[in-house]
């Protein structure tokens, strides 16, 4: 019985954890400066539901005379997906945040990017070249808050309330503090 | 000693009523309209046959059933019908003599309905599309005395005619027609039924199949077809297939109307007539007018028309040998006519409504029983527009040799739907409002030329600003007259009258906006929002052919001027006020492009994804994955003023609102998982700033949207599931630079930065979810000048055909959830979250009216901060004005300024009377021994 138990338990990680490892997928992000004809790629990015990395990045050729910048990637159906970011956040001295926009599967439906001048802590480990990647998922809707129901006992009635302390039980300490007092105010008298 | 109480206590009562008659039936509005009547469902009819009393029914073009009473043109009841959604959109309505049920036919379902009161009586639902529907009115002497029977002729893969029991509903015969011909029309004499088939033969033309089949049995008794040789060339050259009169004739002409064919219906003899020119137009149109009795004599009408002029011609049907006759022509009168049939016993009587003269002849012969000069339809038209009548329906009475009483109803080219009695227009009702697609609000021009000319005092130089004030005065002085005239109408009016009231002609609050609504039929008409039941204008602005809709877009670019455009066209500008095309104010693209234009970042659905320019180079682009579609997409409004940037907590500090004003809601579905996303997006960069997602959504249902200051707000009906309810849902999200009081965020208070460059660190998102009773199928929120006023949540219930104003407030996503509020959040005036939202019958802007069919809610704010306009129109059209946090700028309906100024005289009086009593009464006390 408690082998059969392991070995279940064993199989439901060995399951979870090659599920884990075939949801891992890559995708490539363009960057596309406005007069160009078409996208480069500018990093190579493989996640999976919970975490990404950045696998690869190249540093993108922008013509000077261009200041916008698209960055997107393609669908698996081969539509475009993009958002529009300023040319000079590409400077190497800024640290570069890619968000992949995850749906309820897991699935990337969207980018977006954030530059800043001043260096960001977070997800060091996934950096190269200035450039580290976080996952947005999307959040479930909100849903209303409802009233706990009324729990009722197996034979339907309502579960009686749990009887009330008596007056005893509740001040017991005020009676005995009273009573401690006139104890020591009397034994003082007495001296 | 009572007497002297009883005008004291009247004055004390007084006030206590106007608690009680609140401004619901002032400020609003609302007309209940059935859509543009078609001529071959409407009629007069006697709900009740034992009483004289009639009513006008009619099956509109908006597929609305209803009874309208021809004494003061209100509506007496309304059924909406569902066409089935199927592109036919033929209906039928009928009416048995001296029943007391119309018989509705429409889609795929007949129905009858009480003609008293609306309510069903039955209904039935036939295989294939209905092509016709008639009243079986047999004179054999058989039928019961109870309802008439009805004969219902549907197409389909199994074209069949079915008898259907006037009583109950149940069918009592169906024959089912063989061949491939299509079903056409149903006819009925009082022995026989006959089905009419269009039979295509190889040539291409078409061929009339006359089936006949025995009314009681729904056997085929004969059948024929009938020789139209090669004339026929569409089932567009048959003008009638007359039923239900004592000889049903099929008639027809040649593609070119030269010539006229009549068939009496059970006979194979054609009569045919040569129709002559009358001038050099072609006749464009050939209507017939039969009665619809089959006592009435076998008489008809002919009515021709070409663009510039209309006549007509009586036949007449010898009943022995079925022989068609000519009995005598109407005169050609220029302009659009329009023809009525009624009759009284058995003589029929037609009347003819030109632009200016309504005529009424019988039958028999052509002498005038009855003639009245129209001087107007009493209607709006447009500029230099000739109103012109599309179609009438009368009722006749005739004592000896003259018209005693006549009632028509017209359709005017207008739209408007107009009963005339003896000549004169009793009411009319705007029909054309019921297919409003597109409205706008716009200030009158005469308002607008004072604010521009204080504006060029205002910022011209002293000298020049002083001259023009010179000059305008002195142009004001040319109104001086009419000014002493009005003078002492308005001072007693400015006594006795209360401050809301209007009529003087002066808007200083703004209320009395023209409201310009295009309609689907290519027109735009202009309603005062002060006074709408007067249509101030009503042109037609496009060419549309039978059968083309349009999309225009109205707006008011600058103040006193309407813009229309469609979708690939260059806006046009009318005159808001009179409706003048203003062809110098066109719109000019410059060469050039405009630097602030060029800049900027345009975006557009193309197909399933949104794409954005910038610099007309392509820019962001949003594409939802596979399988996922875009429902609709809001932008926060252009003109969207917010008066503060924070929300003041109830400890004086603050939280500060998102303000950005390119945010869209973008809500998407995707069907095969039924699942709702909902995506706030910038619209500068394309960068998603909140998204969620439903799980278990009925797509179905109508996803209403709504976008306005740092707030969103969405409604959807969802499925029972493990996480949520089943229901109607409504979520409401605000977005908050930061959830810190006092802390703006990682921007801080920069105040000039680019989304491109700097990008802003997400927005934090409240969100609040709230259970509703009832769907909500259109969202809409106030607007007022300034945005100080609280905002209020507009929603269309279609269940109950109400619209609904809730405050922001109710649905606040910072509500304490679980908890009672805390002093704090009271005296900001949250309260505890509730689950459910339960509508408050104060917030029912229709009180109890049934606003059916809207569609689309428009706002607009008015001149006063605390007031906004609502214009919602679809089939019904209804207006109001709101103060979501009461009217604090302008004085009540109850002030009564003539009550505070009796007041203050009273006092006075008092004051100067008891002044020596009380002086003499101190002297006294002075006096008095200390």
């Amino acid at each position: 019985m408690k082998a059969y138990t392991v070995i279940s338990i064993l199989l439901t990680f060995l399951c979870s954890l090659s599920a884990a490892l075939e949801t891992e997928h890559t995708v490539d992000i363009l960057a596309w400066p406005l007069s160009a004809p078409k996208g480069a790629t500018l990093a190579k990015i493989t996640y999976n539901s919970t975490a990404a990395t950045v696998k690869s990045y190249t540093q993108p050729k922008i013509p000077s005379d261009d200041d916008i910048v698209r960055i997107g990637y393609y669908h698996p159906s081969g539509s475009w997906s993009g958002i529009a970011t300023a040319a000079s956040n590409f400077a190497p001295e800024k640290s570069k945040i890619l968000l992949l926009h995850l749906n309820s599967d897991g699935e990337l439906y969207h980018v977006g990017f954030r530059a800043s001048d001043y260096g960001s802590s977070s997800a060091a480990s996934h950096t190269k070249d200035g450039l580290s990647v976080e996952l947005v998922k999307v959040r479930p809707g909100p849903t209303p808050h409802l009233n706990k129901p009324v729990v009722v006992n197996a034979d339907g009635t309502v579960p009686s309330k749990e009887p009330e302390k008596t007056f005893l039980q509740k001040y017991w300490y005020f009676i005995a503090g009273f009573l401690v007092l006139q104890v020591v105010m009397s034994s003082g008298k007495g001296e | 000693m009572l007497l002297p109480l009883l005008p004291a206590a009247t004055l004390l009562l007084a006030p206590a009523c106007a608690v009680f008659s609140d401004e619901a039936w002032n400020v609003d509005y609302h007309f209940a309209l059935l859509g543009a009547p078609k001529e071959e469902t409407s009629f007069f009819h006697r709900p009740n046959p034992s009483s004289k009393a009639s009513l006008i029914y009619t099956l509109s073009e908006e597929h609305a059933l209803g009874a309208v009473n021809p004494r003061d043109g209100s509506l007496v009841w309304r059924q909406l019908l569902a066409s089935g959604g199927d592109s036919h959109n033929t209906s039928f309505l009928r009416a048995g003599e001296g029943q007391d049920v119309v018989i509705s036919g429409i889609g795929s379902e007949v129905a009858a309905w009480s003609a008293a009161d609306g309510r069903l009586v039955w209904n039935v639902h036939t295989d294939g599309p209905l092509e016709d529907v008639e009243i079986l009115e047999l004179s054999d002497g058989k039928e019961t005395v109870g309802a008439k029977d009805a004969v219902a002729l549907s197409g389909g893969e199994h074209p069949m005619v079915q008898r259907i029991d006037g009583a109950s509903g149940a069918v009592k015969w169906q024959y089912s027609i063989d061949g491939s011909d299509a079903p056409y029309q149903l006819s009925a004499s009082s022995t026989e039924v006959f089905a009419i088939l269009i039979h295509k033969t190889i040539l291409g033309y078409v061929k009339l199949r006359v089936v006949a089949l025995d009314p009681v049995t729904g056997l085929k008794t004969d059948e024929y077809m009938l020789s139209s040789e090669n004339e026929l060339a569409t089932a567009d050259n048959i003008i009638s297939v007359g039923a239900n009169s004592a000889s049903p004739i099929i008639a027809w002409t040649d593609a070119a109307h030269t010539t006229l064919k009549v068939n009496v219906v059970g006979t194979k003899s054609i009569s045919s007539f040569s129709i002559e020119k009358h001038d050099e137009n072609a006749i464009e149109r050939v209507k017939l007018h039969a009665p619809y009795h089959i006592n009435s004599l076998a008489h008809f009408l002919v009515h021709y028309e070409t663009a510039t002029s209309h006549w007509a011609e009586v036949y007449h049907i010898d009943l022995k040998n079925s022989k068609v006759e000519k009995a005598y022509s109407l005169p050609r009168v220029a302009g659009r006519g329009a023809f009525s049939t009624s009759t009284a016993d058995a003589n029929v009587y037609f009347t003819r409504v030109t632009r200016d003269e309504l005529s009424t002849v019988s039958s028999a012969s052509h002498g005038l029983l009855g003639r009245w000069s129209l001087s107007s339809f009493g209607v709006a038209g447009g500029v230099g527009e000739v109103i012109e009548p599309v179609h009438a329906v009368s009722e006749v009475s005739v004592k000896g040799d003259t018209v005693s009483a006549i009632r028509t109803t017209v359709l005017l080219s207008t739209g408007d739907w107009v009963l005339l009695r003896d000549g004169k227009a009793i009411w009319t009702r705007p029909e054309m409002l019921a297919s409003t697609v597109a409205v706008t609000f716009a200030m009158p021009a005469d308002m607008v030329t004072l604010a521009q000319q204080l504006e060029v005092e205002a910022h011209g130089n002293p000298v020049a600003a002083y001259i023009h004030r010179v000059q305008r005065h002195i142009t004001d002085l040319q109104k001086l007259p009419s000014f002493l005239v009005l003078m002492p109408k308005k001072i007693v009016q400015g006594f006795l009258g209360t401050s809301a009231d209007d009529a003087a002609g002066s808007d200083i609050f703004g209320f009395r906006q023209i409201i310009a609504c295009a309609t689907r039929s290519g027109r735009l008409v202009a309603l005062d929002a002060g006074h709408p039941d007067r249509t101030l204008w009503n042109r037609d602005v496009t060419d549309l052919k039978p059968g083309q809709s349009w999309r225009p877009s109205l707006s008011s670019t600058k103040d006193g001027v309407i813009q229309v455009s469609s979708v690939a066209g260059t806006g046009v500008d009318y005159n808001a006020t009179d409706g003048q095309q203003l062809a110098g104010d066109l719109p000019v693209i410059p060469d050039e492009p405009d630097l602030s234009t060029s800049r900027a970042v345009r975006y557009t659905m193309r197909g399933n994804s949104l794409e954005a320019t910038y610099d007309w180079s392509p820019s962001w682009t949003f594409t939802p994955t596979h399988g996922e579609r875009i429902l609709n997409l809001v932008p926060r409004p252009v003109d969207d003023p917010v008066a503060s940037i924070g929300k003041v907590l109830g400890d004086r500090r603050v939280l500060y609102k998102y303000l950005d004003s390119n945010i869209a809601l973008l809500a998407t579905a995707h069907d095969a998982s039924s699942k709702a996303n909902f995506y706030v997006l910038n619209t500068i960069s394309g960068a998603i700033l909140y998204s969620n997602t439903h799980p278990n959504i009925d797509l179905t249902a109508p996803i209403p949207t709504i976008m306005s200051e740092n707030w969103f707000a969405y409604s959807f009906t969802s499925e029972a599931s493990p996480d949520t309810t089943k229901g109607h849902h409504l979520v409401i999200g605000e977005l908050f630079e930061s959830l810190l009081p006092d802390h703006r965020g990682a921007m801080g208070a920069s105040s000039n930065y680019s989304v491109l460059h700097t990008p802003a660190s997400d927005p934090f998102t409240l969100t609040q979810t709230y259970q509703l009773p009832e769907p909500i199928s259109r969202l809409a929120v106030t607007r007022t000048r300034q945005g100080i006023t609280s905002r209020q949540l507009l929603a269309v219930l279609p269940a109950s055909n109400a619209l609904v104003g809730i405050p922001y407030g109710v649905v606040d996503p910072r509500r304490p959830v679980g908890r009672d509020a805390t002093k704090d959040e009271q005296a900001e005036g949250l309260m505890r979250y509730a689950p459910v939202l339960e509508l408050d019958p104060k917030w029912y802007l229709n009180h109890q009216r049934e606003v059916v069919g809207i569609k689309e809610v428009v706002t607009a704010p008015a001149l006063i901060e605390s007031t906004s306009l609502v214009f919602a129109y679809g089939l019904d059209v209804f207006g109001t004005r709101l103060s979501p946090s009461f009217s604090f700028d302008v004085l009540g309906r109850d002030f009564n300024k003539f009550q505070m100024l009796a007041t203050v005289a009273a006092l006075a009086v008092a004051t100067f009377v008891v002044t020596p009593l009380v002086m003499r009464k101190q002297v006294d006390q002075r006096w008095r021994f200390l």
